[in-house]
């Protein structure tokens, strides 16, 4: 497999000194950088994930206010971007106004937003509410797009669970799947976004999906396969051949690395000015040389 | 296990509680006896949603943020295993027995 058709993926944070993190091929390479790069040209979008609208616990008071921080991040950030893209858990409790909010304070980036269900959006009515927002009219939260050169695929992992499980997409769904990348060409560069993790990050926490791998089956002839995923609070990645799995960081409260605590949080005994550091938004532009795609972390301070 | 089935010369608490506490229920399996309820408190600081197993579930609570309750009274004998929608590894079971 040439170069061109492996996947790329850098991310950045910023808590300090800034790293920059290059996955080629699956080996990682890091290095620290001074200030963000200069946005090359080509293709971009914006990722946040977990706004939680509605949760008003330490150690965030105000998800608003975070939200709204982190819009202002996008804002500043956006260059070029195409979209922005929300990979679930927007409100907390699937309240109405809970999901007016947080629409209401996405809308001056002026981006077009795409979304996905967290579980966290499908409380109420089978998460009517949140499709009506937030799926352009799919009724089950999967469907997918066309932007930029990039075959867009969002799922929704976060209905179809049973008892003792991870995240699951459910036959229905991955049945859609097939249809929808039938006929596609291998060198399309694609991105899924789902909420929670579509590889088991950490399953006695249920950070996994459990038939992930099906769906992988069904991408796995693509040059160019980018995951983007939320449901951990915290930014976690890794590449298997073509297919680059990253996680996002919460726009409201950080969670455990796995396995670090009793259960999976939210962590909530933070220095007062800290938690900006561990909330944050991703960028992910396309590079130059066809087929592959950055992700760029920033934290909210 | 939480046995809150009624004995002679005692009356048996009701509701039976179960605190839900570090994405866990309280208890695991609680037996109790037929018409008791059962009442579940959330004292996690993260939302979650009491399902019975099953297509057709017998209970099914809203979501429950930290300090919310949801109760059901269990009118007939059974085990009714139940788990949460938002984490489903969190997995609980309650055992009606009939009454004495």
């Amino acid at each position: 497999m040439s170069d061109t058709r492996r996947q790329v993926l850098e991310c950045m944070a910023w808590g300090g000194a800034a790293v920059l993190w290059t996955v080629a091929g699956g080996v990682p390479r890091s290095r620290l950088i001074g200030q963000a790069e200069a946005a090359p040209a080509g293709f971009s979008f914006i990722q946040i994930s977990d706004s939680h609208i509605g949760f008003a616990k330490p150690p965030n008071t105000d998800t608003p206010a975070t939200l709204r921080a982190a819009m202002a991040l996008v804002a500043a950030r956006k260059g070029q971007a195409g979209l922005l893209v929300h990979t679930g858990d927007v409100s907390h409790l699937s309240k109405p106004a809970q999901f007016d909010t947080a629409a209401e304070l996405m809308r001056p980036a002026g981006l077009e937003l795409h979304a996905v269900p967290g579980e966290h959006d499908v409380l109420e009515n089978g998460g009517a509410e949140f499709f009506a927002r937030f799926t352009k009219g799919a009724g089950r939260g999967y469907y997918s797009f066309d932007q930029g050169g990039v075959h867009f695929v969002a799922l929704n992992n976060v209905q179809d669970l049973r008892p003792g499980g991870m995240g699951r997409l459910g036959a229905a769904q991955l049945a859609w799947l097939k249809d929808d990348l039938a006929g596609r060409g291998a060198s399309t560069p694609i991105v899924v976004l789902a909420h929670v993790p579509l590889w088991t990050v950490y399953a006695p926490w249920g950070w996994g999906t459990d038939d992930a791998e099906a769906a992988l089956m069904l991408l796995r002839r693509f040059g160019s396969v980018t995951m983007l995923n939320g449901h951990i609070h915290q930014v976690m990645q890794k590449v298997e051949g073509n297919l680059a799995f990253h996680t996002a960081r919460s726009t409201a409260f950080p969670q455990p690395a796995p396995g670090t605590a009793a259960s999976p949080g939210p962590i909530r005994d933070f220095p007062p000015g800290k938690l900006g550091e561990v909330l944050g938004i991703a960028t992910v532009r396309e590079l130059r040389r066809p087929g592959m795609l950055a992700v760029t972390d920033v934290a909210l301070s | 296990m939480l046995a809150a089935l009624a004995l002679p010369g005692l009356a048996p608490p009701d509701p039976v509680p179960i605190r839900i506490q570090n994405y866990m229920f309280g208890g695991g399996r609680v037996e109790i006896a037929a018409g008791q309820r059962v009442l579940w408190t959330n004292d996690d600081p993260i939302v979650h949603k009491i399902v019975a197993d099953g297509a057709a579930p017998a209970f099914q609570s809203p979501g429950l943020d930290q300090d919310d309750s949801f109760a059901f009274t269990f009118a007939q004998p059974g085990t009714y295993r139940y788990h949460c929608t938002l984490h489903p590894k969190m997995q609980g079971m309650v055992v009606v027995r009939a009454e004495p």
